[in-house]
């Protein structure tokens, strides 16, 4: 009897009985589970674990005494013919009948109690011998001694019995599997040993191949196995054995080297029986199921396998072989036949995939649904895809009962409807649930475009657009400031309406915490107060075509915008307030305004440091750009200048010319000397031209087109040309050919009799 | 007729025929991409479809295996035109709400596109006409006031 062991007072054994009180299955910590089975020995009762290499060793003597005694004991036992159809099958019921074994758990589950009808009872008590956990025959004095030592030490041991806690499969009615948490799943089988009935741990025997009669077995050839494994293959298609040869006899001997070791296995083949006449009484299928058995890691009740690849597929999880696993299969396994093609996706592939895609759709998902229990009893346990795809059978007005029901499905309406209303535009054409929808998914809408025509009160009049314009505006105010993805902001009002007071106060109140609002565009061509666009901070581009606009917001305005790079002005919007935006105005690099004024009220342009465009539309007094122009020229970083309104004066042109890297010019001229002058612009890529008088220029403009190397594109909107000005600008470019380099010139000149527009290249 | 296993999360196994079983878009495609329905002894584990689900599933699909299958097989397609069948809406009228929404799931695991449309408008018609606060009684959604205060 073996010694208790250091290890044995760490661990806490947890018994169970199974099979209608027939059979132990022993857990404990840090030890394979095993199972025992009550039998006679020497005429009194013993727990035998079911796998014969973890029985007590005896010497073959004692062994064949004892076999002889069992038989002596169980006459029918040893009379019993095993054939090919029972060895490793089902186990026949009929041997066991005779002896009726009543298990009891007692002294709080600790210890088994084993009666048997006849036989004096048995006390046995689970320990730790040879690392495998056995059943120790105590006696009532040796189990009260237990009984005391071990209370103290469960008091300082004891954990949760979950932890400890196996559980148990019967598979196809003729196999167990025990799976243990943080051990191997063990597979056990009933069959056959010295005329009794075992549960054999397959993957145990795997590993110690077991010897019953206690001589090693022998090797089996590769056709006997590979015989064994055709006889499951028969038995899996539902065909009868014929095979009645020794080697179909389940002699197949196992094989030494360990395999990797199975955690499960299909039996849907072992509840098959399958007829034969064989007097042997070794498990017949043990080698013939290797062949089955391989993978790591599965934790699983059944296991598919796939013996074209080595797979097993078990819950969706496929695990497939390593080569060094590979390897140690046995030949017979890598001779079977392969079905199906290799390079064809498995089933395991597709199951993967569902694994991934269930997956990620549960990462994208909010709700509280776990992977692998797809479980829905609530409509929020449903995925995000499934609340998403029913979005599309419901009408515009379900649609926003549904958004509005939960924030779970407002958020799936939101990410469904969103990429709709990026750019949105509210105009007299909007309807009332477009608006709702587009106030539902505002936090999507990153360009929004306000027509302040939907919001005219005189349609309170008509059976169309807002019929309540305050509330309507009200609702739109509040939907703006939660747009936290709007970029862009376009309100405009571009005819006569009558409006409540103040909507653009309104809308710029609304979007002033929107960090994100970078450009904004105001159109009205009524007078309002802007006033509040000096709270707005993080603007970058800002048109302002309004009818006026005081200085002191503007100013105000290119305050609190520091980040301010482009700046449009209606004509006339402001008067005489350049010189007071330009100290603020540190980043702007393209101003485009229009205004009447004197000289002085444009010199405040030239101190803009970064400026790089700037654009001036409308009319104006006669050399009135000449302060700017010569401030513009004391630091040349101006690539584009359009004065489209005003010719130049030659003083102008003179100043102008002196902007070396300008690279696009709108211009008006009055004298072919002021054309002549441009050629100095030899960075020039772009001119634009008109002829205020009648003189020819034809002569100027070769020369520009000459001296300006760079020049791609030149429009002459309105001047004076001779007839040969396209031969010889032809010339002029054929002249100034270097080597293989190719000019191009887009020429556009005025429709005259003989000249035509046309694109020029050599 | 060529038989396929399907195996649910609670390990019980089911055996249909193939055309029934090809409903599902995934199981169509397994089946001839991998030969199983050459292979007798094929499972397909559907570890995410419970049995009582499963049955439903096959019971819906045994109606329907010679349905015309979809034809594009990229994702959820825009929803079928037309009402529910009288079938279909005696089928889907014996299940619960829960079992409604393991239906829709398992469809979506599946890739059976007609559960799914039929799913989707039963749901559907729970929602039709009803307000906010109906909705969520309906489906006993906890009120909780959305992020914008609506």
């Amino acid at each position: 009897m073996c010694s208790s062991t250091a290890s044995e007072n760490k661990s806490r054994f947890h018994i169970k009985l199974l099979a209608d009180r027939s059979v132990v299955l022993v857990n404990a910590r840090g030890y394979e589970s095993e199972i025992f089975l009550p039998e006679l020995h020497r005429g009194r009762i013993r727990l035998r674990n079911v796998i014969g290499s973890r029985q007590p060793k005896s010497p073959p003597g004692e062994l064949s005494a004892q076999s002889s005694s069992s038989d002596h004991r169980c006459p029918r036992i040893r009379n019993f013919k095993l054939t090919t159809a029972t060895a490793g099958l089902a186990p026949n019921s009929g041997n066991t009948r005779r002896l009726r074994f009543e298990l009891k758990l007692i002294s709080n589950g600790k210890v088994v109690l084993v009666e048997c009808n006849g036989y004096e009872s048995e006390i046995f008590l689970p320990h730790i011998c040879s690392r495998c956990v056995a059943m120790k025959r105590v006696s009532a004095n040796e189990l009260a001694q237990c009984a005391s030592a071990r209370s103290n030490r469960n008091q300082c041991t004891q954990k949760s019995p979950s932890d400890s806690a196996a559980s148990l499969l019967i598979l196809s009615q003729s196999a167990i599997l025990v799976e243990y948490p943080g051990r191997e799943p063990q597979l056990f089988m009933p069959t056959l040993v010295n005329n009794k009935i075992v549960l054999r741990n397959i993957i145990f025997d795997h590993i110690h191949p077991p010897n019953s009669d206690g001589k090693p077995k022998q090797q089996v050839s590769n056709k006997k196995c590979r015989s064994e494994a055709d006889t499951v293959k028969r038995k899996r298609r539902g065909k009868p054995n014929t095979s009645t040869s020794g080697d179909s006899s389940g002699v197949c001997g196992d094989k030494t080297s360990k395999y990797a070791t199975s955690r499960g296995i299909n039996y849907n083949e072992c509840s098959e029986s399958v007829h034969s006449t064989d007097t042997k009484s070794e498990p017949p299928d043990i080698d013939s199921l290797k062949l089955l058995q391989f993978g790591d890691g599965y934790n699983g009740k059944t296991l598919q396998p796939r013996t074209d690849r080595f797979h097993w597929v078990r819950s969706g999880i496929t695990k497939k072989l390593k080569p060094s696993e590979k390897e140690k299969l046995p030949s017979c396994t890598k001779a079977t036949p392969i079905a199906g093609p290799a390079i064809k996706p498995t089933i395991e592939d597709y199951q993967e995939r569902l694994q991934l895609q269930l997956k990620k759709s549960h990462n994208q998902n909010k709700a509280c649904c776990s992977l692998g229990k797809m479980s829905a009893s609530h409509i929020l346990d449903l995925q995000d895809d499934c609340l998403r795809y029913l979005l599309g059978y419901l009408s515009t007005e379900d649609q926003i009962s549904y958004a509005q029901a939960c924030q779970r499905f407002r958020d799936v309406f939101i990410d469904w409807a969103g990429r709709h209303y990026r750019h949105f535009t509210i105009d007299e054409k909007s309807s009332k649930q477009e608006l709702i929808r587009f106030c539902i998914c505002r936090e999507a809408v990153e360009e929004l475009t306000i027509d302040l025509d939907h919001f005219d009160s005189s349609r309170a009049l008509r059976n169309y657009g807002c019929v309540a314009p305050l509330n309507c505006f009200s609702i739109l105010s509040l939907a703006l400031t939660g747009m936290t993805n709007l970029r862009k902001l376009i309100v405009k009002q571009l005819k006569f309406m009558l409006l409540f007071a103040q909507p653009f106060e309104k809308t710029l109140a609304a979007v002033k915490d929107l960090k994100q609002l970078r450009v904004l565009e105001l159109h009205a061509i009524d007078d309002f107060t802007f006033d509040n666009l000096g709270q707005l901070k993080h603007l970058e581009e800002l048109h302002l075509i309004v009818k006026t606009l005081s200085a002191p917001t503007l100013t105000n305005c290119c305050k609190s915008s520091p980040n301010l790079r482009h700046l449009h002005l209606g004509f006339s919007s402001v008067q005489r307030i350049l010189s007071d935006i330009a100290p603020y105005c540190a980043n702007l690099e393209t101003l485009q305004f229009g205004m009447i004024g004197e000289a002085p009220a444009y010199k405040a342009i030239a101190k803009l440091p970064k400026l790089r465009q700037l654009i001036y539309y409308g009319i104006r007094s006669s050399n009135s750009f000449l302060p700017l122009l010569t401030g513009l020229a004391a630091r040349p970083q101006l690539q584009r200048l359009d004065i489209d309104g005003g010719s130049l004066s030659t003083e102008e042109t003179r100043q102008l010319v002196r902007l070396s890297g300008l690279q696009q010019l709108k211009c008006f001229c009055s004298t072919a000397e002021c054309v002549e002058m441009l050629a100095q612009l030899t960075q020039l890529q772009a001119l634009s031209i008109w002829m205020s008088s009648r003189v020819d220029i034809s002569a100027a403009m070769l020369r520009v087109i000459g001296e300006c190397k760079q020049l791609q594109q030149l429009r002459i909107a309105s001047g004076n040309l001779n007839s040969d000005f396209i031969n010889d600008v032809s010339e002029l470019l054929c002249a100034n050919k270097t080597g293989a380099s190719q000019r191009f010139l887009k020429l556009k000149v005025p429709i005259l009799k003989y000249v035509t527009s046309k694109v020029v290249r050599y | 007729m060529e038989r396929i296993k399907l195996e649910s999360s609670e390990g019980e196994i089911f055996e249909t025929d193939v055309q029934t079983a090809k409903c599902s878009m995934v199981l169509k495609t397994m089946l001839e991409d991998c030969c199983l329905d050459k292979a007798d002894d094929s499972v397909v584990s559907l570890s995410n479809v419970s049995s009582n689900t499963l049955r439903y599933v096959l019971f819906w699909a045994e109606h329907h295996k010679n349905d015309d299958p979809p034809t594009d097989d990229d994702a959820m397609p825009e929803p079928a035109a037309g009402s529910i069948s009288p079938w279909d809406m005696e089928f889907i009228s014996k299940v619960d709400q829960s079992m409604l929404f393991q239906l829709m799931l398992a469809a979506h695991y599946l890739d059976m596109r007609g559960l799914m449309d039929l799913t989707c408008r039963a749901v559907a018609l729970m929602i039709n006409n009803k307000s906010p606060a109906e909705i969520r009684q309906i489906f006993n959604i906890h009120p909780q006031p959305l992020d914008n205060g609506e």
